[in-house]
């Protein structure tokens, strides 16, 4: 008796809940379009280029004001021995990605800048957002000797910076899943 | 699985500590679960974590449900004591408790549905909308005249020259009361810029799309949000320049829009937008409560059916254990004790069921200890029973035998115990020489007699058997009484030695008292003959001659008397050997053939031996003294004739060996039959009266039978029985005659 009213209750949830999703199924990617290390005065620095495509879950959340924070990760790693590689150096840039009704415009704002730009098209926002220029990934005095060295890169959408309401389903809907892959090669000596 | 379950469940079902610390650790996640759904600037961060924790309480309570459901099956399947009844309260405590809940949880999310959704009005996102479009005609004019100031502007450079152009810019930004303008090359680098801020080093750079605008041939003019500095209108128009072969430069000018307006178009926008983002926010809006609403519910309903179940588990504890221990009482088992764990009714129940097993444990041992005491009493009375040499025996008030010591079976020769809850009267159809004695019993029984005496006669296997009987009637002993007790010694050897003894003392006096003057009398009537039968006459000779000879004769037969009479008294020693008493009967009567006898001796023996184990000496003189008996009954009769006959045959006790021997002389009269065969009684003038009483004697001495009877030819007959050789000493006897047996009350 208790358990076919439990199984009646999971049953009615699993009914409730597909029909609360939005059912945009377009796929988004954040894909490396290029990147590359290079030799600074002190440091490893990077250029490197997403090419953004936002989730048809996301486009809806953005298209009905709700601003987007996409995230670019670098990390540099140390090849260990015995044990995993240890992250050494991390960079981290957050951009937000925000439709402005009345210009009509989207604008892109570096969180940690602070600066922004506005574009009239979400392609060209995007392409904007996507962009690493300089970045210093390791500093050449955190190198040991003998050791092997590896970058790897990444983007994705920032969910905990979603509106409450929207993160679950951010988290369990492929309508929103957007996040690349670490891309990862070796920094060559 | 079944006994892990019930591990986890007694693990986690120890006090009530664990559960309380539970419940409210999810009381508190759920709580901060609720104000994160309403979006709440503090709990907004840790929704994520306070939703896993709640799913993990969700699946922590889950495996407990499933635990305690899958021990509640197992305890169904083993059917043990109270898993009915906890079933039974389990689903009365879960229909409790989901029916209200459930009904909460309906309406609640009817509330819910309806409540977010009156939150939206189709006119206010109408009126939004207006605003944002008044907001930009309003905007419209101002970016329009922007436009014109900055061709007008975009004029006056392409007619600057190079090397002034820096100082123009500026000049025109000052006139023209623009925020930034900069000129700019065709590739998109920056020829000459002019801020109003100076802190803006870098120029506010066009964007790709922009300048396309402008390389397409056109100008473009918008609006833009500039950081913090509110809205700006950008304007971009090319330079054309008079020269050939010039470049074409870009003139980009952003005015800031005026305060009051650029406050109230970005109320609108903000607005606008907000109330947008809420409508796109109701659909997961309401996902979310349900969902807290949901999980909630599960919650609740999951900790609810735990709770009965641990409820259950404690009301039926104590009736699972009442039930196993009155199994056990019921199994034997009185040490059975239960603990008391409440002060309430179950309290209550428990302290008596443990005063009524100690009750139980101690009448239990009494009544064993009273019955080690019978039972010793029992076996005392049984040792002494088996001990005695007379045999014992009980019936009830229906004659059926009771009880029997080793003893009866020994004087009876059969097993007693056999005939142990079966009436004496059905044992007598299997025992027939049995018989005397069971009729004796009866006889007592019937006629009421609680004190009596009898002897009874018995011919069995072993031979002739003598028994005393003693019966007493049973008073006060309950339901048995009315029965009998039955003593019965077999005195067969005592009453021959007693025989004896008396024999052997009459013969001693005889031989003193009469034997003794025979001699003297004898000597002095030949003292008599030789005095005087010399001197007498010869008339006087003949009387002296035939008086002395008489007196001398008839001592001597008198002499023969005592010596035959001590020859019968005297125990003789008997060596018993396996012979043909039918070869003996022969040579035995081819000495009476051969003495001229006129009496006819007709044998009609068997053909086969007929084995007996005797003394063959004893046993011709047991034929002399019958052949000797009937010719003398005969007495000279014309057709005299004697028939000696054997039989052997078989009865259920055993072979059998049967000498008759037939006269036709005047028989034995009917006051005779009894006292024929004691000493000195005989029928015939001329008889010692010993011959049939040493023919007894002989018999007895071979534990056989002797009978005198009346011949069918209507003379006399006597009939011997005796044991065949081999023949088993079995329980069973010889089947009794009338006339064989002799017993007397």
């Amino acid at each position: 008796m208790t358990g076919r009213l439990l199984l009646l209750l999971i049953v009615s949830l699993c009914l409730v809940v597909p029909g609360q999703l939005p059912a945009d199924a377009a796929r988004g990617a954040f894909t490396v379009v290029s990147a590359e290390t290079r030799r600074g005065e002190s440091d490893w620095r990077l250029d490197a280029v997403f090419d953004i495509r936002l989730s048809g879950g996301a486009r809806e959340a953005l298209d009905n004001g709700v601003p987007l924070v996409l995230g670019l990760q670098v990390q540099a790693l140390e090849k260990q021995p015995w044990l995993w590689d240890a992250v050494v150096a991390e960079q981290k840039r957050r951009r937000q990605l925000q439709y402005h009704a009345l210009s009509r415009t989207y604008l892109v704002k570096d969180l940690s800048t602070g600066f922004q730009r506005s574009f009239r098209y979400l392609e060209e926002a995007l392409q904007d957002a996507g962009v690493l220029e300089d970045v210093s990934v390791l500093d050449y005095q955190a190198m040991k000797d003998g050791r092997q060295y590896t970058v790897r890169l990444r983007g994705g959408l920032d969910i905990e910076s979603l509106p409450t309401p929207v993160r679950l389903l951010a988290y369990v809907s492929s309508s929103w899943d957007m996040d690349s892959e670490w891309h990862q090669w070796r920094l060559a000596r | 699985m079944a006994s892990m379950a019930a591990g986890t469940v007694n693990r986690f079902g120890i006090g009530m500590l664990p559960m309380l610390v539970l419940f409210a650790l999810l009381l508190v996640s759920l709580s901060l679960m609720s104000d994160a759904t309403h979006n709440s600037e503090r709990f907004g961060e840790i929704y994520s974590w306070v939703l896993l924790a709640n799913a993990a309480g969700l699946v922590v309570l889950g495996a407990l449900v499933v635990a305690n459901i899958i021990w509640l099956f197992s305890q169904k399947r083993k059917q043990a004591v109270g898993a009915k009844l906890t079933t039974r309260l389990v689903l009365m405590f879960v229909l409790m408790s989901v029916v209200p809940v459930s009904v909460v949880y309906y309406f609640s999310l009817q509330f819910l549905q309806r409540g977010i959704d009156t939150w939206f009005d189709v006119r206010i996102e109408q009126a939004l909308e207006d605003a944002l479009d008044l907001s930009r005609a309003a905007l419209d004019v101002r970016l329009r005249d922007v436009l014109r100031l900055t061709e007008r502007m975009a004029e006056e450079v392409s007619d600057s020259p190079p090397a002034t152009l820096s100082l123009n810019i500026y000049d025109i930004r000052v006139r023209s009361g623009a925020a930034e303008l900069t000129l700019l090359g065709s590739d998109g680098r920056i020829i000459a810029s002019s801020a109003a801020e100076m802190t803006d080093i870098v120029p506010n750079q066009p964007s790709s799309e922009m300048l396309q605008t402008l390389h397409d041939g056109g100008s473009y003019i918008g609006l833009d949000p500039v950081g913090e500095s509110g809205l700006y209108a950008r304007a971009l128009v090319p330079v054309l320049s008079s020269r050939q072969d010039s470049e074409i430069y870009t003139l980009q000018a952003l005015f800031s829009v005026s305060e009051r307006l650029s406050i109230l178009a970005e109320s609108v926008q903000s607005a606008f937008t907000h109330y947008k983002e809420l409508a796109y926010l109701r659909k997961p809006l309401k996902f979310s409560y349900t969902l807290t609403l949901s999980i909630i519910l599960v919650l609740s309903l999951l900790a609810a059916i735990w709770a009965a179940f641990q409820s259950a588990r404690r009301l039926v504890a104590p009736v699972r254990d009442m039930a196993e221990a009155t199994r056990a009482v019921a199994d034997g088992d009185y040490s059975r004790r239960l603990p008391v764990a409440s002060d309430d009714e179950l309290g209550f129940l428990v302290r008596s069921f443990n005063d009524m097993t100690r009750r139980l444990a101690k009448a239990r041992d009494q009544t064993r200890r009273s019955r080690q005491q019978v039972e010793g009493q029992r076996a005392y009375l049984e040792a002494v029973l088996a001990n005695l040499s007379s045999g014992v025996m009980s019936l009830d008030a229906s004659g059926v035998v009771r009880a029997a010591n080793s003893a009866a079976k020994q004087n009876l020769g059969v097993d007693i115990k056999a005939w142990l809850g079966r009436p004496l009267a059905d044992v007598a159809g299997e025992y027939v020489f049995l018989q005397p004695f069971i009729d004796v019993i009866n006889r007592n029984r019937s006629k009421g007699r609680h004190l009596w005496q009898a002897e009874v006669s018995l011919f069995g296997a072993s031979g002739r058997q003598v028994l005393m009987c003693r019966g007493t009637t049973l008073t006060g002993v309950g339901s048995r009484s009315g029965g009998q007790v039955i003593v019965f010694d077999d005195v067969t050897a005592l009453i021959q030695a007693q025989r004896d003894a008396a024999w052997g003392e009459v013969a001693r006096r005889l031989a003193h008292e009469i034997k003794n003057p025979l001699t003297p009398i004898q000597l002095s009537a030949e003292r008599l003959r030789r005095r005087y039968l010399d001197r007498m006459e010869k008339q006087e000779v003949e009387v002296l001659d035939r008086a002395t000879r008489t007196i001398v004769n008839q001592v001597e037969a008198m002499k023969k008397m005592v010596n035959a009479f001590s020859e019968y008294v005297r125990v003789p020693h008997v060596s018993l050997e396996t012979l043909d008493l039918n070869q003996l009967v022969r040579e035995v009567l081819d000495l009476y053939r051969g003495s001229g006898s006129r009496s006819a001796i007709e044998d009609r023996l068997e053909a086969q031996p007929a084995n007996i184990d005797g003394d063959a000496g004893r046993i011709r003189q047991l034929l002399h003294n019958l052949l000797k008996n009937a010719l003398e009954a005969l007495g000279g009769k014309a057709d005299a004739s004697v028939v000696i006959s054997t039989q052997t045959g078989a009865e259920a006790v055993g072979a059998y060996v049967e000498l008759c021997v037939d006269d036709n002389g005047p028989g034995f009269r009917a006051d005779e039959l009894d006292r024929i065969f004691e000493p000195y009684v005989s029928t015939k003038p001329k008889g010692s009266g010993l011959g049939l009483a040493i023919v007894k004697k002989i018999v007895e001495e071979h534990n056989g039978m002797i009978a005198a009877e009346t011949s069918p030819a209507g003379g006399a007959r006597i009939r011997i029985r005796l044991q065949a050789s081999g023949a088993g000493h079995g329980d069973a006897g010889v089947p009794p005659d009338e006339a064989l047996s002799t017993g007397h009350d």
